[in-house]
């Protein structure tokens, strides 16, 4: 427990008896007590002691009650009172504390009604007390805080904007006090989400709802937000508003585009001299520099391998960094047929050489998706030639697309090797690869299906594996149908 | 067959140069050889190729410039043209669309590191 000071209460009454009566009661509950005749005395008290509590007599000549504590509340207007009224005057009290005194206390009273009062005067200032600190602290915590922020009520007016959001939009936070948040806010799809959060029921609410991200300004000068928005509920959990958190990601971004162009020059410059060396190597081989015996040609044969694996990785990192910039094509309608059919054609010779069968089995009009058909394409490509990959010599692949309830599902199956259930999520983790006894032989980067599931997610799109261990895999793709 | 046929090859880097026309020379191609954009036009100009293999990435004039004026020339149009893209990818790159929104269109494109026998193969059906 921690120890608190005595409290200080006034009495102000113009009866010496209801005074000491009441100067009594109170000392023996542990108060410190003043007590004044009038109002004017009472006012030097209040300056000298500054009590925690007053207690005054709404009927004093002179300085009634009223007065005294309309002077009073002048220079300490949080003063907490306490009315005394005689003769059980209702009237007179509840006209009091409209004015702010906090309770009142008819006459005549029994000391237990005294302690009652005064305990409940205290009770509510300490309220009063932490809902104005839980006020300044928010106020403070907002508006040192280094992201923008911006919190709306139901009606979808700003309740609270902070500096650095105010800045950012050229405005003060007084000026955007009060204003609709499309006034304020360059960003629909902002004011929208806030106002999803505001209106929604709580468990409508999934995180994904509000997030997104939105700009400012235009080419190199553009500033990038990650946008957040929560509700926030009354005490029976209805929201009653929202607040909207601006984090500044524009550091990341640049970051994250110097990193794809040091990946991809990086790559760029390892392929060119690769493809030299692999040509050079080719050529010797042959024998075309002169006859070698069957340990050399061996031994070139291996030294390519290792080599074309440096080039395929080179070139995964390069389409990565390309997804992951934007850059890898055009986004538009996709009409998937042909990317398909010619992601099979790409890979009928690897699958021939192993005597799998590869079947592509599509429905006549395939419905249209949104994307980037390069990207598509290259997701068709890395789940078909895995398929081929990781399915022993003679077996079956089977790719097909139908669409239908507004998604366009493709499914990859093969009969292979098939995929632990432990590892079926670390798949999907760059440079993972599944390491025991019948993979250690095939080559792979580990990228193929980290650049998959980075796309079907830039595509809206749902992937999923099902796959068991000795009798296959089957990676099955949604997205979502183009509006018409 | 290759008898006779003439490929010239541009390509920057004079070690694949050597590798593309070594293999091809002994399919039975003649080979000619320029290192820049610039330099396969001129050769182009002096002597008409059956099949061109043009390098994407080239200092001076790169690949898809060569190829947009050759299909831009009346007189040049139809030789056929297969693009050596260092850009990696299993995506179909005969077509790029360049900043001026023009598309230049190669007939054919073979994606670096090249294997010789696939580019020869190439060759033939296109000579």
């Amino acid at each position: 427990m921690s120890i608190q000071p005595t409290r200080r209460i006034l009495v102000v009454d113009d009866e010496e008896r209801v005074r000491l009566a009441v100067q009594r009661v109170l000392t023996e509950a542990g108060y410190e007590v003043f007590l004044a005749a009038d109002g004017a005395e009472g006012l030097a008290m209040v300056q000298e002691h500054a009590p925690d509590l007053v207690l005054v007599d709404l009927m004093m000549p002179v300085m009634d009650g009223m007065e005294f504590l309309d002077q009073a509340r002048r220079r300490y207007p949080d003063l907490t009172s306490v009315v005394i009224t005689g003769f059980a005057t209702l009237e007179k009290a509840v006209e009091a504390m409209k004015q702010g005194a906090d309770d009142f206390l008819a006459k005549p009273f029994k000391p237990q009604d005294l302690r009652m009062v005064v305990e409940r005067a205290f009770r509510r200032a300490a309220t009063l007390q932490n809902i104005s600190i839980e006020k300044s602290r928010t106020r403070a915590l907002v508006a040192s805080m280094r992201n923008g922020v911006l919190v709306v009520d139901a009606a979808g007016e700003t309740a609270l904007a902070n500096p650095v959001l105010a800045r950012l939009l050229g405005l003060t936070p007084e000026q955007m006090q009060g204003r609709p948040c499309a006034e304020v806010l360059p960003w629909p799809a902002v004011c929208e989400c806030l106002d999803q959060a505001t209106h929604r029921r709580r468990e409508e609410l999934t995180q994904d709802d509000c997030r997104g991200q939105v700009s400012l300004g235009q080419g190199d000068d553009a500033t990038y937000f990650q946008v957040t928005c929560a509700p926030f509920y009354d005490a029976r959990r209805q929201p009653v508003g929202a607040v909207a958190v601006f984090d500044d990601i524009t550091a990341w971004r640049r970051l994250d585009q110097y990193k794809n162009e040091f990946v991809s020059t990086v790559a760029h410059e390892i392929v060119s001299p690769l493809s030299a060396v692999l040509g050079q190597l080719q050529n010797l081989g042959k024998g075309l520099l002169g006859p070698l015996e069957e340990p050399q040609k061996e031994l070139l044969g291996r030294a390519r391998e290792r080599l074309e694996s440096i080039a395929n990785l080179s070139k995964d990192l390069l389409d990565l960094s390309k997804i992951e910039a934007g850059v890898m094509g055009q986004a538009g309608r996709v009409d998937l047929a042909p990317l398909l059919r010619e992601a099979v054609d790409q890979l009928k010779g690897r699958a021939q050489a192993k005597g799998q069968s590869l079947e592509l089995e599509m429905q006549a009009k395939l419905p249209e998706v949104m994307g980037v058909g390069e990207e598509l394409q290259r997701v068709a490509v890395n789940l078909i030639s895995n398929a081929v990959k990781y399915t022993p010599d003679g077996g079956q692949i089977a790719v097909r697309a139908q669409g239908g309830d507004g998604e366009v599902v493709l499914e990859v199956s093969d009969n292979g090797l098939g995929i632990p259930a432990e590892e079926q999520e670390a798949i999907f983790q760059r440079f993972h690869r599944v390491k025991n006894a019948d993979t250690r032989h095939i080559p792979g980067t580990g990228l193929g299906l980290a650049i998959v599931k980075r796309v079907v997610e830039s595509h809206g799109g749902k992937l999923e594996l099902k796959s068991q261990v000795g009798e296959g895999s089957t990676f099955t793709l949604r997205l979502p149908v183009a509006p018409e | 067959m290759a008898d006779g046929k003439y490929v010239l090859v541009v390509d920057d880097d004079p070690d694949l140069v050597e590798s593309v026309a070594m293999n091809l020379e002994a399919k039975g191609f003649e080979v000619g050889k320029a290192y820049d954009g610039v330099e396969g036009l001129e050769s182009i100009k002096s002597r008409r190729p059956d099949v061109v293999v043009l390098d994407v990435m080239m200092p001076r004039k790169d690949g898809y410039e060569v190829c947009a004026q050759l299909k831009g020339n009346s007189s040049l149009s139809d030789i056929p043209v297969i693009l050596l893209t260092a850009v990696g990818s299993a995506v179909n790159s005969t077509s790029y669309t360049h900043r001026d929104g023009m598309t230049t269109e190669a007939d054919e494109y073979i994606a670096k590191p090249v294997d010789l026998d696939q580019l020869a193969e190439l060759v033939a059906e296109l000579a």
